[in-house]
């Protein structure tokens, strides 16, 4: 099965386009009825018909079944009498319409703004695009990528990008080329999304193309036509806004256990999670999506339920490994004795991640870049997400200000990989709490000579020259004047003092 | 029961046994030419061993340098002997391409020193336990994660039961432990491969460059007891013999 992908991000539409319009993409599924039930390994010439007022009509019908002359709009019989030996099935709309959304929801990792065409071919999904093709390599790749992703779902899709989604849908189910006004000036009269009753009318007036509509003045149209034609025609060459519907997110998935019989005994929570996490993870399964986020509430039928937050590091699948981070949860948290309900939710969720295989190299960092993340998750789910963190750095003079830390959660951006200020002299590897000490210096504000810490005296024997950190007075955490010196002893052993505006030294590390 | 005459003859020492002394160096020698290494022996070079980024410091490494999947003990002779310091430099060398885990209970790790060292923040998880049973479980996990490289811990209490299971841990798994110690821990039973011992060595007052004497007091199936001095420059951090 091939795919067409219409890429209009040819030279002379990205010429027309600046950096702020907007692009949309759309994507057609032809015959869609016909397509999913395709993806259920039907392979018969298969017709579906519906009921249409008194008449039952042939609304989709396979390539084999077209083969032997039957049409969409035919009446059963007349198709019967054609084909008795094709698979007739009565049309489930909202099956289709499920479908889609569940295909809507694949596509929000190419943009988070979908919706669906609201003409009478619903058929088609529709993607804000703008600012999101670069992560995708452009236009081109992103279509593509698309492309394939649906045809790994057994969709055949056509695909367009253009400047407005009159523009990328008529592309999509009319054109074979650039969305450039020229272009879409040849394409016929139906491209514009009118009903085929007006499609008829324009024909009576020999009017088959856009070019010969849009040249006609548009203030006759709709006395003719009705105001419909002025305002497709509008918003195919983006003369006119048209707003894209978007499509409510599907309800997270959930799945839930129920008992009027208490159950306490860890073996049978256990299993309870066990049964429950699978159904969760099959309905995530449908969606092609990981977990990242989990909430689990416990009931015991009269309280307040407990309610436990799981996150993990990066999506997955998994039921072995996210079972094994619920275990751990439930193993440090305080749980109610006895449990009448389990309730699952996917909290958070992601696409699911595709694995980069190396040119070189063996399996082994693949399996390695999983293994840590499930490390990550199981430290979280038992210490806790304030336990398990990444250190940074902050453009921080004060010393305590400049270590921070970054939950795994966030991402590491390179923006806090390199803040941290260029300073020339050691820093202590373990930075304690300033702490009080008694110091012998040479003069009030000269070096120090000997200091007592830990129940022990230090001779010094030499030190760097003084280091000042002062801030300004005007800053939120006040003002702060230090000078630090590392100070080494007579056995080489190294300490950080410092001496404050009033004259009292501190510690404020070891050179461990 | 009654032994031939000539047997007992066998068993006397007779004036051609080597000394003690001449089979210590025999027994020398001997390791010299086993010892796994890409300078020294027959063997060739095993992707096991990492070297610890210091010369000098893997000559005196039976390995020379630190094996995967074993634990190393770093013992600290005196507050601020800078053992810490080194063995985060060696976890940086160690680190690269890998997951560094750093095992923080008193949450005292100074991430722009640990920069400064050389360690890729980025590639570091802090992990900050608030017990010791807590802290003994994450170092268990970390080292038995085949996608972690180093993971670097100060204990200061460990039982012999509890340096067991963290050998087995370490062995079932590719990590490097390296285990932070206090003076003490000298007196106590170790399951680690290799047991260094840092001093810090008084500087030259001109330079103020940091000088440590590593020691390798015990090194699991070779002869130890070997010593290095090292000198740190702060501006470069290059190690000098």
């Amino acid at each position: 099965m091939s795919d067409r992908v219409s890429d209009t991000s040819t030279p002379a539409l990205k010429h027309e386009s600046d950096e702020c319009s907007a692009r949309m993409l759309c994507v057609w599924l032809p015959n869609f009825p016909i397509q999913r039930l395709r993806c259920r390994h039907f392979s018969e010439a298969c017709v579906l018909y519906a009921n249409s007022g008194s008449r039952t009509l042939i609304v989709a019908a396979s390539n084999e079944a077209r083969l032997h002359g039957i049409r969409s709009g035919m009446s059963l019989a007349e198709a019967q009498a054609l084909h008795d030996s094709a698979v007739f099935l009565p049309h489930d709309a909202d099956a289709d319409a499920t479908e889609l959304k569940l295909l809507a929801e694949l596509c929000y990792r190419y943009s988070p703004l979908i919706g669906l065409e609201l003409s009478d071919d619903a058929h088609c999904l529709l993607l804000d695009i703008s600012g999101c093709a670069h992560l995708f390599g452009g236009e081109s790749g992103l279509a593509r990528r698309l492309v394939v992703d649906l045809a790994e779902r057994g969709y055949f899709a056509h695909v367009a990008v253009a400047r407005t989604i009159g523009a990328a849908w008529a592309i999509a189910r009319y054109g074979h080329c650039t969305g450039s006004d020229r272009r879409l000036k040849s394409l016929p009269v139906q491209a514009l999304r009118i009903p085929n009753k007006l499609v008829s009318q324009l024909r009576e007036f020999d009017l088959q193309t856009i070019g010969q509509l849009d040249a006609l003045p548009k203030n006759s149209l709709p006395s003719r036509f009705g105001k419909i034609l002025n305002e497709r025609l509008g918003q195919i060459f983006g003369h006119r806004p048209e707003l894209l519907v978007l499509l409510p997110r599907l309800e997270p998935a959930s799945a839930e256990w129920t008992t009027d019989e208490a159950i306490c005994h860890p073996k049978a929570i256990q299993h309870v999670c066990t049964e429950l996490l699978a159904e969760l993870l099959e309905t995530l399964k449908t969606r092609s999506e990981g977990l990242l986020g989990l909430t689990l509430r416990l009931g015991n039928g009269t309280s307040v339920p407990a309610v436990l937050k799981i996150g993990l590091a990066r999506p997955t699948d998994s039921l072995k490994h996210i079972l094994n981070v619920v275990q751990l949860k439930l193993d440090t948290t305080t749980i109610p004795e006895w449990i009448h309900s389990i309730h699952f939710e996917a909290s958070d969720v992601s696409p699911l991640q595709v694995q980069q295989r190396s040119l070189f190299s063996s399996q082994e960092p693949i399996a390695n870049a999983g293994s840590v993340g499930k490390l990550a998750d199981r430290l979280i789910a038992r210490l806790g997400n304030d336990g398990v963190v990444h250190p940074r750095v902050l453009p921080e003079a004060v010393p305590e200000q400049a270590s921070s830390v970054s939950l795994l959660s966030e991402p590491f951006t390179e923006m806090a990989r390199s803040v941290g200020l260029q300073i020339s002299s050691a820093r202590p590897v373990f930075l304690r709490r300033p702490e009080t000490i008694q110091v012998t210096a040479i003069a009030k504000d000269g070096t120090p000579l000997h200091f007592g810490w830990s129940g022990r005296c230090y001779q010094i024997a030499c030190c760097t020259t003084v280091e000042r950190i002062a801030t300004a007075w005007w800053q939120e955490s006040g003002s702060v004047q230090r000078d630090y010196y590392q100070a080494e002893t007579q056995s080489g052993a190294r300490f950080w003092l410092f001496r404050d505006r009033t004259g009292e030294w501190f510690l404020h590390g070891v050179f461990e | 029961m009654v032994a031939h005459p000539d047997s007992l003859n066998t068993l006397k020492l007779s004036d051609h046994t080597p000394s003690v002394q001449e089979l210590r160096s025999s027994l020398h020698r001997m390791q010299r030419e086993f010892r796994p290494g890409p300078q020294a022996g027959p063997r060739s070079p095993s992707k096991d061993i990492v070297s610890t980024g210091i010369a000098a410091l893997d000559r005196i490494l039976p390995a020379r340098g630190l094996m995967k999947g074993t634990l190393s003990e770093w013992i600290a002779t005196e507050p601020g002997s800078g053992a810490v310091s080194l063995a985060m430099r060696v976890a940086s060398r160690v680190q690269r391409g890998g997951t560094l885990i750093l095992v923080d209970q008193p949450r005292q790790f100074y991430a722009p020193a640990i920069q400064s060292l050389g360690v890729c923040l980025a590639e570091t998880i802090l992990v900050r336990p608030a017990t010791q049973g807590d802290e003994l479980w994450v170092l268990e996990q970390s080292l038995r994660c085949p996608g972690v490289s180093v993971v670097l811990c100060q204990l200061d209490r460990l039982t012999t039961q509890q340096f067991r299971r963290l050998q087995l841990a370490a062995g079932s798994g590719t990590a490097i432990g390296m285990l932070i110690r206090p003076a003490v821990a000298q007196r106590q039973s170790s399951w680690a491969d290799v047991r260094l011992q840092v001093s810090p060595r008084p500087s030259s007052p001109r330079s103020f460059r940091r000088c440590l004497n590593v020691r390798c007091v015990y090194a699991k199936g070779s002869l130890a007891d070997q010593t290095v001095d090292l000198e740190f420059c702060d501006e470069t951090g290059r190690a000098h013999e």
